[in-house]
């Protein structure tokens, strides 16, 4: 018992990971058709960008529900302003903006919340239905259709960077997205792991007190953490609305619970400053294969509802027994 | 640049009308260990927050090595080599010993980018220095209290610490740990770093310090080398008036045992207790930590189910599911972590002590609190044990260490016990209220409630106790009228093998 608890965490989610995908696949042989694989993965692009934003509030010990709202306003923001200046965009310039406009957003949060020492999850409470009006105010319509979206932003839909050709003869795309995903991994781990700033983040979420006895400022770090979130919450944001092909608010609502079974799947709970990059994306792989293959066995939608609503309770039990038994050995 | 290290001169810090310091003075030589004692609230942590820089003095001058301030900012007092180690260490749990060590360094610094193979190295030589052996990647929040110690003062070493200020260093720490501090402490001083110590334990002081600077009421009482100080001296100092301790002698004690345990055992915890209380003593439950103590006391007040044997209270037998049942057959605990486990911190004197006696006050038809009558008994223990508050709605936190011990008293007593249980009744609580405590239980024991007071202050128990019952390994190894022993010899049958 106390050797298996021993066992790097990360590997537990990959060896639960390939552990699913051979019952699905001793199920349903096509869970392994190339053309599956290639949708698991197309899949996982908006999810994994959304959840590693996700982990850095939770590493910092708090939780922010506004993750939805933050990247659908940023992706509205980038839209209008395209249309206002007459431009049909860019993939660089896309992201860029949606996801300055999301860290925009999010450090409102942060501040609120460091400034008057509230919990961040309340002010976003209150943040999330906020950002998700505002503009809308002023506007006559809250929707695009894709005649007025910009042109070349819509290119996200067919630009692939690897094709395969399946069994039937059509050919399978993993989409551009996939690289995206890749280098907001890679820009986070690093700032993570190899920046003093970055690991203040998990020092806040170790001993939020001890932070500034050290010399560290909460402020400067709550806000560079509100920042990485918002920014992966845009740049979700603009690829899910570009992916979709017209924009209309309450598209992008119901996919945070699976950001949040991702993250929580990956090893974050809030409590103890724990997150990684690579246990985010082993959790979101773990999300995307249930739910993806649920759906192509034809399982009914309330019931993979149910399942992704108990993968998040067995999550946060998971890392928290974890860790208790780690405690006792 | 004069002898001293550190000089603070004719330093006041006023909050709002309150004078936390008045005028104090206090001086550090390099090498030297330097105590600062006083009871709770004698303005000890305000001077230590002056010296750290978090607190700007209202006058006065700071002297460091030949350098004069009017105030220090926590940077300037970083530089000047003074580091604070606070009670909780300030570590970060989740992060290994190696970053930790080195957080502080890099951000003085301003390193703006991780150096794994540096703080590894730096974290090492430090630890080497100090000669303890501690895995550089262990996680922070799964070392024992002792280690994460280490681990604090080797984060200040690394910051070319001259002057380090340990506030309460021995509190969490066991015996054998606490020798390793001593052993710390000493190679520091030799190697020229100054150490002040804020501390209650009179012992203590006197095994590491070799000066003392006593605050009473936010002013200098007296600041003199060891030699000049005993424990009665110290002790007037500190409270500003004798502070006798005598020995109990009990009144009339009854035939008849009030309570009485039957070969109680429970594994790997006690085995075979079998004692008796009688009404009107003071009994003694002594041994060291890990003894069993706690979880014999826990036991009697219905907390852990022991796996054999009989509890007996006036006869009649208990069976205790729960401290709920404990409470109504009339036994009362003080658990010795009160904080955690004692009080409602934030919430009121007034509802911490009438948290027993609700149900006894809404036994009408519609269970109907009688307001009037809770407070009435709520006034009443707050005036027959002294505590002094400011308002019953204030909250508990408000208070310090010795009244909100007498807060947890007076939420027993508001339940009348038949007995009561006090484990470690007077930790972290300075000396004039540990005297106010000891009469308390002095008198209540007159009174007729039959007390067991578990402890391993040595001198409490001398002082308090009528009868002493040896515990050790989860064994009774001796029973002794306390005013048969010594403090030496009941000390060495804690230790016996």
């Amino acid at each position: 018992m106390k050797k298996a608890l021993k066992i790097n965490d990360l590997t537990i989610r990959l060896a639960l990971f390939f552990l699913i995908l051979i019952v699905f696949a001793c199920i349903e042989p096509a869970v392994l058709s190339a053309s599956n694989i290639v949708s698991m993965i197309n899949d996982s692009i908006f999810n994994g960008i959304a959840a590693l934003g996700m982990m850095v509030i939770m590493v910092t010990g708090n939780f922010d529900l506004s993750s939805m709202s933050i990247g659908m306003v940023a992706s509205f923001v980038t839209l209008k302003f395209y249309s206002l200046i007459g431009y049909d965009g860019d993939f660089f310039t896309m992201f860029l903006i949606a996801g300055v406009i999301g860290a925009f957003f999010a450090m409102i949060n942060g501040f609120l919340a460091q400034k008057y020492r509230l919990s961040g999850f309340v002010v976003s409470i209150g943040t999330n239905l906020i950002f998700g009006s505002f503009f809308f105010i002023f506007m006559k319509s809250s929707y695009i259709k894709e005649a007025l979206m910009p042109k070349r932003l819509l290119n996200v839909r067919t630009t692939a960077v690897f094709s395969i050709k399946t069994a039937s003869g059509i050919m399978a795309n993993i989409n551009i997205g996939i690289v995206v995903l890749i280098i907001t991994a890679v820009l986070l781990w690093l700032l993570l792991n190899k920046t003093q700033i970055g690991r203040g983040i998990y020092a806040i979420g170790g001993d939020a007190q001890a932070v500034e006895r050290v010399g560290y400022s909460s402020m400067k770090i709550t806000l560079l953490a509100y920042a990485l979130f918002g920014a992966c919450a845009g740049i979700a944001g603009i690829y899910f609305y570009s992916n979709a092909g017209t924009f209309e608010p309450a598209m992008i609502a119901d996919k945070g619970a699976d950001v949040i079974a991702s993250a929580i799947f990956g090893g974050c709970n809030m409590q103890d400053g724990k997150g990684t990059v690579g246990g985010i994306l082993a959790g979101v792989a773990i999300i995307t294969i249930i739910k993806g293959n649920l759906i192509l066995l034809g399982v009914p939608s309330y019931y993979i509802t149910f399942v992704v609503g108990t993968m998040i309770l067995l999550g946060v039990l998971f890392s928290t027994l974890g860790e208790k038994h780690f405690r006792k050995a | 640049m004069g002898e001293y290290l550190l000089e603070m001169n004719e330093i006041s810090k006023s909050f709002q009308a309150v004078h936390a310091l008045d005028h104090v003075s206090f001086k550090i030589k390099p090498g030297e260990a330097k105590c600062l004692v006083g009871e709770n609230g004698c303005g000890k942590s305000t001077l230590i927050k002056v010296i750290s820089g978090v607190y700007t003095p209202d006058s006065g001058s700071i002297t460091i090595k030949g350098k004069t301030y009017t105030s220090l900012t926590p940077t300037q007092s970083i530089a000047a080599g003074i580091q604070v180690i606070y009670q909780d260490f300030s570590l970060f749990p989740n992060l290994t010993v190696a970053e930790n060590i080195a957080m502080g360094y890099n951000l003085y610094y301003k390193n703006k980018i991780v150096n794994k193979k540096k703080n590894r190295e730096m974290a090492k030589k430090m630890i080497d220095e100090i000669g303890v052996s501690i895995a550089l990647d262990k996680e922070v929040g799964k070392l024992s209290v002792g280690e994460k110690q280490v681990v604090a003062i080797c984060r200040a070493l690394l910051l070319d610490a001259e002057l380090i200020i340990m506030d309460e260093p021995t509190t969490a720490l066991t015996a054998k740990e606490v020798g390793s501090l001593y052993r710390i402490i000493d190679d520091l001083k030799k190697k020229g770093i100054a150490l002040i110590f804020v501390s209650h334990k009179l012992n203590e002081v006197f095994e590491v310090a070799e000066s003392i600077c006593v605050l009473r009421d936010g002013k200098n009482v007296i600041d003199g080398s060891k030699e000049d100080f005993d424990e009665t001296k110290m002790t007037y100092y500190m409270t500003g008036r004798n502070v006798v301790f005598t020995p109990f002698s009990p009144g009339k004690i009854e035939k008849a045992p009030m309570l009485r345990i039957e070969h109680l055992n429970k594994e790997n915890q006690y085995q075979d207790i079998t004692f008796n209380l009688y009404q009107g003593e003071v009994l003694g439950i002594t041994g060291l930590l890990g003894s069993g103590r706690t979880e014999l006391a826990e036991s009697i007040f219905g907390l852990q189910k022991p796996d054999s044997g009989k509890i007996f209270l006036e006869g009649k037998e208990l069976c205790l599911k729960g401290s709920d049942s404990a409470v109504n057959a009339g036994i009362g605990y003080l658990p010795e972590d009160r904080l955690t486990q004692g009080l409602f911190l934030n919430v009121s004197i007034r509802k911490n002590i009438s948290a027993g006696i609700i149900r006894k006050f809404s036994k009408n038809f519609l269970h109907i609190i009688d307001r009037k009558g809770i407070y009435k008994e709520v006034a009443n223990q707050v005036e027959s044990l002294k505590i002094k508050l400011g308002d019953l709605e204030n909250p508990v936190s408000s208070l310090s260490g010795g009244n909100q011990q007498r807060v947890v008293l007076a939420k027993w007593l508001s339940i009348r016990p038949k007995v009561l249980l006090l484990n470690c009744p007077t930790v972290g609580v300075d000396v004039g209220s540990k005297q106010n405590i000891h009469e308390t239980i002095k008198r209540l024991a007159k009174e007729g409630i039959g007390i067991i007071v578990i402890s391993d202050d040595l001198m409490e128990v001398l002082s308090v106790c009528s009868r002493v019952l040896v515990m050790n390994k989860g064994k009774f190894t001796g029973e002794y009228l306390a005013n048969e022993l010594e403090e030496e010899s009941l000390q060495r049958m804690l230790v016996k093998e």
